[in-house]
């Protein structure tokens, strides 16, 4: 091989041109050669530099939360198998948590939800409270504070999700909507209860379609002027969900909600995959499931 | 990077806000698609999330792995769903960021813009015959025979075209500093 025909494959080589079987040529070479291999990391440290040409732009706005989102609780998972005692402390508070979400919607009264509901919320807090002082405590003892901060957010978020719900079901405004599943989504069940008072929402939903791998369910507001992503989800066990869902800031209203399959982490507009669809109903709902 | 391995979401913040321009716009130039670009945009930033020690400081700047893997994943991508169909003269998406816009931290984004103004300046003084080869292989992933026939010119020339831009581009970045010290 002339130096020129070894200076072609290692360029080649590092701008991913050539077929395997030179590849293969090129990887035997650098394997015992360090003269070569050298020249190769000078051409990779280049050729990664040329990216650098392409036109300059942004990613729609929300792409930041949505990895944000995605990265949290991947972490939730990493600080589980980090620190075993944080394992049964954050999954007692969760199941506090889910507890309280499962009474609304399915089968009670208004007012003995909100009774339930006053319950739950009572004693969520004093579990937050305790797993509070028990957090800091580690910490004191050497715990991580990334992992005591971020079981503190993981508290606060389940009580104030619980206390919307709270406020979701005491609105006498609060309406009640049916999602109708499209053919995608067949067999689902599912309602939407908005307050405009508390400015969120809870979807419920069961019989959801099992995601394709890598997906999740993204939840959608339509306010009549544009869709806003508000939430992704993916469902329990039992194919089904009750989440919690915030009006974006500066977004009106909703006039429909949709429920669409999406890559894991969310996506930035609706697709084609939509399983579940519904106007939102303008006046107050009655209540009873 | 620190940060990020020690878990810290802040650090993920402030690293996507660092970085998410170029990341987003390398993965936009090779789909051509503003939503595959954001999904790759997105499984590049978690990847570094989950996975902090797949980048290796000893083996270049993050600026270039992110790159790397940004094109590598976007290559992929493009592959997968086999669009490509589209034309060099498509139209690209509007609206260019100016380079200071591109990074929510001020001494990066300066750093930033002058490692494009570099590359941009070096890609410039390469012959176009020679810039289009690389802008091929390096956004569309075509190897070189796929080059050549896409150009209707001999695979030789397309291996030459290949060496000396590389070999001139190598030469031009690294005298102002931005490759590797030979």
């Amino acid at each position: 091989m002339t130096p020129e025909e070894r200076d072609e494959l290692l360029a080649a080589y590092a701008l991913g041109t050539l077929p395997g079987s030179e590849s293969a040529t090129v990887e035997e070479l650098v394997r015992h050669d360090s003269a070569a291999a050298s020249e190769l990391a000078r051409y990779h440290d280049v050729i990664d530099l040329v990216a650098l040409n392409a036109p300059l732009r942004r990613a729609d706005p929300s792409l930041r939360n949505r990895v944000l989102d995605v990265a949290r609780a991947g972490r939730e998972e990493r600080i589980v198998w980090f620190r075993r005692w944080s394992r049964w402390q954050v999954a007692s508070v969760v199941a506090a948590a889910v507890a309280g979400f499962a009474i609304i919607g399915w089968g009670m009264g208004v007012q003995h939800q909100l009774a339930a509901q006053s319950k739950q919320n009572a004693a969520l807090a004093a579990v937050v409270e305790a797993s509070a002082k028990h957090i800091q405590q580690l910490t004191q003892n050497g715990a991580s504070a990334a992992v005591s901060e971020d079981l503190k957010t993981q508290l606060q978020t389940a009580l104030a999700d619980q206390e919307l719900v709270t406020a979701i079901n005491a609105d006498q405004q609060s309406k009640m909507s049916v999602l109708e599943p499209t053919a995608a989504g067949h067999g689902a069940v599912a309602r939407y209860l908005w307050s405009g008072e508390a400015g969120a929402g809870v979807l419920l939903a069961r019989g959801l379609p099992d995601l394709p791998l890598d997906s999740v369910y993204q939840i959608w507001f339509d306010d009549g002027k544009k869709t806003s992503s508000v939430g992704t989800f993916t469902p329990d066990e039992r194919s089904a969900v009750q989440k919690v869902v915030r009006l974006p800031s500066g977004a009106g209203a909703p006039k429909r909600v949709s429920v669409s399959v999406a890559p894991a982490g969310g996506s930035s507009s609706v697709g084609r995959l939509v399983v579940l669809s519904g106007a939102v109903q303008s006046a107050p709902s009655d209540y009873q499931p | 990077m620190a940060g990020l391995a020690a878990g810290r979401l802040d650090a993920l913040g402030a690293l996507y806000d660092r970085y998410s321009a170029l990341v987003f716009s390398v993965s936009l130039r090779v789909l051509y698609d503003w939503q595959l670009a954001e999904d790759v945009t997105q499984e590049v930033f978690l990847r570094l999330w989950q996975r902090p020690e797949s980048y290796d400081p000893t083996r270049g700047r993050l600026l270039s792995w992110l790159m790397s893997v940004t094109r590598n994943r976007a290559i992929d991508e493009h592959r997968r769903i086999s669009r490509r169909q589209r034309s060099e003269d498509e139209e690209e998406p509007s609206f260019e960021l100016r380079d200071q816009d591109a990074t929510g931290d001020p001494a990066m984004g300066a750093l930033l813009a002058e490692s494009r103004r570099v590359v941009r300046a070096a890609m410039a003084l390469l012959p176009p015959a020679q810039r289009e080869v690389v802008e091929l292989a390096y956004f569309g992933g075509f190897t070189q025979t796929e080059i050549a026939e896409r150009l209707k010119v001999p695979l030789g020339t397309v291996k030459t075209r290949v060496r000396l831009a590389m070999r001139k581009l190598r030469d031009t970045l690294e005298a102002e500093g931005q490759g590797r010290t030979p």
